[in-house]
C-alpha cells in the first residue's frame, strides 16, 4: 500500500487557497485545499496514465494573515483575439490593469504569509493504460522531486505565490523533524474549518483519466465555453484516449485540521456530496 | 466558514422571522380623501434622521432590483410612483442612453401601480381604491413637483426637484420615499396590520417560493445542505461599511467576466442557498447597525459577537470606547460578571473586519477564538497598558473635559491612544487602528514601527507643550505596551511603576528627569526658557553619550545653584545629588572621577524604554509634589516632617500656579 504513497514538503512567502464564495476579493482558507496540493504535486510530474489522491496535508508553519491590494482586470481576453494576437499582434491592444484604465480594477486579497506544509499522495493509474507499472512512475517522481525538476514552478493557491518543494521519505518524521527545527517558532495548529473545497472533480472522475473536450462530444448543457472542434489529419482521427466526458463540479468536505494534520483521503474524508468512489 | 457563522447568527437571533418588511425612511405622505383627492397642498413631511424622513417597516421585494424597472410595494420615490427621472438632465447628449432611462422610469411606475392593482383585487381594500383614483387623476409631474432652480437662485445652482409641502413651503428633493395615508383610515397603509400587512405577507412568499422553484438546485456551500435551490445573486445588499456606496454592496458578486470559474454563470460559482444566502446578508446589515456589535475603525467597519453570550459583545464595546478608569477595574477585577462562566468556557468569539471597495465588500481580516482566550488577552491588553498618572488622573473620568470628540473620551480608548500616534486624528491610518484592535483582542504584539511616530511625537510635543503633554497617559501607556510586548527576553519587563532595574535605557530616561527637576529646582519661579528635557530629550534618548556629557557639566552647575540657597537649598541639593549617584551607578567612568560613561545609542525600543523611564520619574515627583502641597494646605505637615527639596519646590510650583 505504502509503495505508491508519496510526500512532498513545501514552503513559500505567500500563499492564498482562495474560497470560492469570497474569490472577488480575495480570502484564503486557513490551510492549502486537496485541489491545492495536487496542483503542486502536477507541477513536479503529471502524465495522463496516472492520477494523485491527496492523503493528508501536514500544516508545519500555519502563516499569518495578510491583506493587500492589487491592480487587477474585470475582462478576460477572448481565444479570438488571442489567436489575432498570434498571427498580427499589432492589431490588438491588450487589456490594461490599474491606472484608471477602462478594464482596470483593484482588488484584494486576504491571504497566507510564510506557510509551510508536507502533502502526502498516492499515486495511482488513471483508467488511459499505461505501459509501466505504478513503480516507475513514483521512482520518476522522486527522482525529479530530488534534483528540483519541475514542468512549471509549483504555487501556493495562485501563481503569483511560487513555492519550493523538497522530496521527503516519510511524512511523520519530516513533521517531527521540522517540529523540532522550528524551536520556540513552532505552533500547533488545530482548528475545525467546516465545509472546504476539495476539489472541481470528483476524485472518482480522475480515475477515468482526462482528454480534451471537443464541441461535438460535449452535453448540451455543458456550462462550459468550448472550441470549435477541428478537422484534424488523419493521424488524429483515432481518439487519444477513451477517458469519459468531465464536467467541473465543486466538491466540498468538512475539513478538521487535528495535531496539525489535515486528513483529506476521498475514502475517509466526509463530503457534502458523497461522490461515488470506485470499487 | 464566515458565511457559515453570520448564518447561523442569523438564526440563533431570529433574524429571519419577518423578512418581508424591512426598515426604509420615508419622507413625504401624500394624504388622499377617500375618492382620491390631494389633501392640502403637497405632501406631508416626516421627521427623522437627516432629512430623510422617519423610518418605517416597509415592504421590501425579493426581486432583483439590479436591472430596474422593480418598485416596491407602497412605498417608493418618485420614479417609482410618478415615472419621473431623479436627474431628467442626466445623458442629455446622448439620446440612446435617455430612452432606456425613460423606458426603465415608466417600467418602475407601472410596475408600482400594477402591484397596487394586484392588491386592490386580493383585498377590496378601499384605500387602495382610493390610491388608484388618484394616480388615474393625477397630471404627471404633480403640482407639487416642480423641476428648477431655487425661487432665490444661487450662483451656479444646479436644477434639482422641488417639493411644494402640506403647509406651502417648498423644498429640495433629494434621494426621498414617498407613501400614502387614505382619510378614514387609521394611519399610513404601511402600518395597516388588518389588511395590506398580511396581503404582502402572502405575496412576499409567493415571490420566494417561485424563486426557489425556478432556482437551479444544488449542494450549498455555506450548510452543507443538498439538493437545496440555489440562489443567482446574492440580493440583498449589505449596507454601512465605508467607502461602500449607501444603497449597499455584496461580499459575494461575481458581475464580472475576470471574476468567475469554469464558465459559471454569477453566483453558481459560489454555490449557496437561497435561504442561507439571505441570512449571512441579513446578519450582517444586522451587526452593522448595533452599538455593541460593531467599531467603525478608521475606513474600516469590524463587528464581533459571541455565538451565545450576548453581553460579551456589549462589554466588549464599551471596553474599547469608553473605558474610564473604574470600569476597567471593574473589568480587571470581575471580568465575568453577570456571565454564566460556564458558558464563556464552551462559548467562541468571532470578529470580522470590513472594507469597501466600490460595489464589493472586502474581508480585511477575520477572527475566531474562544471568548475566554478573547476575554483573557483584553484582560491582558488593559494590564499592559496600565501606567502611574501623571498628576490627578480623575480629570479623565467624567469624559467632559472638552468638547472635542477625541478629547472627550478616556485615554485609554482605541481610538484616542491611536491618536497618540499622529499629530491630528485626521493623519490616523486605519492600519494603526486594526493593529490595536487585535492587539487587543488576539494578544498580538504591536509592530516597534509604531514607536517611532510616538516618540517623534514626544520630541516634538515636549518643548511645545512643556510638562503638560505627560498628563495625557494614552501615549505612554501604549509605549508600554509596545515595548513589552516587542521585548527580548534578557531586557526587564517595564511596570506600571517606577521599579529598580539595570536597564541602560530606562535609567537615563530617568536621569534625564532628575536633571530636569534639579533645574526647575535650581532657577525657581522666575525661569521660563528651555528646560534640558524640552531641549534635550531627543538626542538623550538616541545618542546618550553624546547629550549626556554635556548635561552631566550643566548638572554641577545646576547643584552649585542650588546650594547658593541657604541651608533648604543645601539638604536639597544633596539628596538630588544622592538620587544622581545612585542611578548612575550603572555607568562607570573609564577613570575615577571623570563623568560616567553612557550608552553610544539607543535602538528603537530602547528609546520607547527611556521614555517612560523618563515618564514614570516625572510621575513621581508631580505625586509627591502634589501630595506635599496638599498636606501643606491642609496643615497636615509638622515641622519635622519639611522636606527641603519638595519644599523649594512646591513653592516654585504654587507660585507658577
Amino acid at each position: 500500500m505504502t509503495d505508491n504513497r508519496i510526500t512532498l514538503r513545501v514552503w513559500g512567502d505567500y500563499a492564498c487557497f482562495t474560497r470560492p464564495e469570497m474569490k472577488v476579493e480575495r480570502v484564503s482558507y486557513p490551510v492549502m485545499t486537496p485541489s491545492a496540493a495536487r496542483g503542486v504535486l502536477e507541477a513536479v510530474f503529471w502524465e495522463p496514465e496516472i492520477y494523485y489522491l491527496i492523503d493528508a496535508i501536514h500544516v508545519i508553519r500555519r502563516g499569518n494573515w495578510f491583506s493587500f491590494r492589487r491592480n487587477e482586470v474585470i475582462s478576460v481576453i477572448s481565444l479570438v483575439s488571442a489567436k489575432t494576437w498570434m498571427t498580427s499582434p499589432e492589431e490588438v491592444s491588450p487589456i490594461q490593469a490599474g491606472g484608471g484604465a477602462p478594464d482596470g480594477t483593484q482588488r484584494n486579497m486576504l491571504a497566507l504569509q510564510e506557510v509551510e506544509y508536507l502533502i502526502t499522495a498516492e499515486v495511482r493509474p488513471s483508467g488511459l493504460g499505461s505501459r509501466h507499472g505504478i513503480k516507475t512512475y513514483v521512482e520518476e517522481i522522486r527522482r525529479r522531486a530530488r534534483n528540483g525538476k519541475c514542468y512549471h514552478r509549483p504555487y501556493l493557491g495562485v501563481r503569483e505565490f511560487a513555492c519550493d518543494f523538497e522530496w521527503e521519505e516519510d511524512a511523520e518524521a519530516a513533521f517531527e523533524r521540522r517540529q523540532q527545527e522550528l524551536g520556540s517558532e513552532w505552533r500547533r495548529y488545530d482548528e475545525n474549518i467546516g465545509l472546504m473545497l476539495y476539489d472541481v472533480f470528483a476524485p472518482e472522475l480522475r480515475a477515468h483519466g482526462f482528454r480534451w473536450l471537443q464541441e461535438d462530444n460535449a452535453a448540451v448543457d455543458s456550462p462550459i465555453r468550448l472550441e470549435p472542434a477541428k478537422k484534424r489529419k488523419s493521424k488524429a482521427l483515432t481518439p487519444r484516449s477513451t477517458g469519459v466526458l468531465v464536467r467541473p463540479e465543486a466538491l466540498f468536505f468538512f475539513a478538521d485540521v487535528r495535531d496539525g494534520k489535515l486528513d483529506c483521503h476521498p475514502s475517509r474524508a466526509q463530503f457534502a456530496v458523497k461522490p461515488a468512489m470506485e470499487a | 466558514m464566515l458565511l457559515k457563522l453570520l448564518n447561523d447568527f442569523a438564526e440563533s437571533r431570529n433574524l429571519l422571522d419577518d423578512l418581508a418588511f424591512s426598515p426604509k425612511a420615508v419622507r413625504w405622505i401624500i394624504s388622499l380623501d377617500v375618492d382620491g383627492n390631494l389633501i392640502g397642498a403637497g405632501p406631508r413631511e416626516t421627521i427623522g434622521e437627516k432629512n430623510r424622513g422617519k423610518e418605517y417597516s416597509a415592504p421590501q421585494t425579493s426581486r432583483v432590483k439590479n436591472a430596474g424597472g422593480v418598485a416596491e410595494f407602497l412605498a417608493d420615490n418618485l420614479t417609482g410612483l410618478f415615472g419621473l427621472d431623479t436627474d431628467p438632465e442626466k445623458d442629455k447628449e446622448n439620446t440612446q442612453k435617455r430612452r432606456e432611462r425613460d423606458a426603465n422610469n415608466q417600467a418602475k411606475c407601472m410596475d408600482f401601480w400594477r402591484q397596487i392593482v394586484k392588491a386592490f383585487d386580493a383585498t377590496q381594500c378601499p384605500a387602495l381604491h382610493a390610491l388608484l383614483r388618484y394616480h388615474e387623476k393625477t397630471q404627471i409631474p404633480p403640482p407639487f413637483l416642480r423641476w428648477g432652480v431655487a425661487a432665490e437662485q444661487k450662483p451656479n445652482e444646479k436644477p434639482a426637484w422641488w417639493l411644494t409641502t402640506a403647509v406651502g413651503t417648498e423644498t429640495k428633493l433629494g434621494l426621498d420615499n414617498f407613501s400614502f395615508e387614505v382619510e378614514g383610515f387609521d394611519g399610513l397603509l404601511l402600518n395597516d396590520e388588518t389588511q395590506l400587512r398580511p396581503y404582502w405577507r402572502r405575496v412576499y412568499q409567493k415571490e420566494i417560493d417561485d424563486r426557489d422553484t425556478t432556482a437551479k438546485r444544488g449542494t450549498c456551500l455555506i450548510t452543507g445542505d443538498t439538493d437545496v435551490p440555489i440562489a443567482a445573486t446574492h440580493s440583498e445588499k449589505i449596507k454601512g461599511v465605508p467607502n461602500t456606496q449607501s444603497f449597499g454592496a455584496a461580499i459575494v458578486s461575481f458581475d464580472k467576466p475576470a471574476f468567475t470559474s469554469y464558465g459559471f454563470d454569477q453566483s453558481q460559482n459560489a454555490p449557496s442557498s437561497t435561504k442561507a444566502a439571505t441570512a449571512y446578508c441579513n446578519a450582517l446589515n444586522y451587526l452593522l447597525k448595533q452599538d455593541d456589535h460593531y467599531l467603525r475603525i478608521g475606513q474600516t467597519s469590524v463587528c464581533f459577537w459571541a455565538k451565545e453570550t450576548r453581553q460579551a459583545s456589549t462589554l466588549i464595546a464599551k471596553m474599547f470606547n469608553r473605558p474610564d478608569p473604574a470600569s476597567i477595574r471593574g473589568f480587571l477585577a470581575a471580568p465575568w460578571a453577570g456571565i454564566d462562566r460556564e458558558l464563556v468556557k464552551r462559548d467562541r468569539f468571532y470578529s470580522v473586519t470590513l472594507s469597501g471597495n466600490a460595489g464589493r465588500i472586502v474581508v480585511r481580516h477575520w477572527l475566531h477564538i474562544t471568548l475566554e482566550q478573547a476575554m483573557e488577552n483584553f484582560q491582558r491588553w488593559f494590564k499592559d497598558l496600565e501606567v502611574t498618572p501623571y498628576g490627578d488622573p480623575s480629570v479623565y473620568d467624567n469624559g467632559k473635559r472638552k468638547t472635542k470628540d477625541k478629547d472627550s473620551m478616556p485615554p485609554l480608548a482605541l481610538f484616542r491612544l491611536a491618536c497618540s500616534t499622529v499629530r491630528d486624528p485626521k493623519d490616523l491610518q486605519s492600519e494603526t487602528l486594526t493593529q490595536l484592535y487585535r492587539a487587543a483582542l488576539e494578544g498580538a504584539s504591536l509592530s516597534s514601527m509604531l514607536l517611532k511616530p510616538m516618540l517623534y511625537r514626544l520630541q516634538v510635543d515636549l518643548p511645545k507643550h512643556g510638562l503638560s503633554v505627560l498628563a495625557n497617559p494614552s501615549r505612554f501607556a501604549l509605549m508600554r505596551l509596545i515595548v513589552n510586548r516587542n521585548r527580548k527576553d534578557d531586557v526587564p519587563m517595564i511596570e506600571p511603576q517606577i521599579f529598580e532595574t539595570s536597564d541602560p535605557a530606562y535609567n537615563c530616561g530617568r536621569l534625564l528627569a532628575i536633571f530636569d527637576s534639579l533645574q526647575r529646582s535650581a532657577h525657581g519661579a522666575g525661569f521660563d526658557g528651555a528646560t534640558v528635557s524640552e531641549r534635550y530629550f531627543g538626542s538623550a534618548s538616541t545618542t546618550p553619550n553624546t547629550a549626556f556629557s554635556l548635561l552631566w557639566k550643566l548638572h554641577t552647575h545646576h547643584l552649585k545653584k542650588l546650594r547658593q540657597q541657604g541651608e533648604k537649598g543645601k539638604a536639597a541639593a544633596n539628596k538630588i545629588k544622592n538620587t544622581i549617584t545612585e542611578t548612575v551607578a550603572l555607568f562607570q567612568p573609564e577613570n575615577p572621577g571623570e563623568a560616567p560613561q553612557f550608552p553610544r545609542h539607543f535602538n528603537l525600543v530602547e528609546q520607547g524604554r527611556f521614555a517612560l523611564g523618563f515618564y514614570q520619574q516625572m510621575a513621581v515627583r508631580k505625586a509627591a509634589i502634589d501630595e506635599y502641597v496638599r498636606r501643606k494646605k491642609a496643615g497636615e505637615i509638622q515641622p519635622e516632617d519639611i522636606d527641603d527639596e519638595l519644599e523649594l519646590t512646591a513653592n516654585h510650583e504654587s507660585s507658577q500656579l
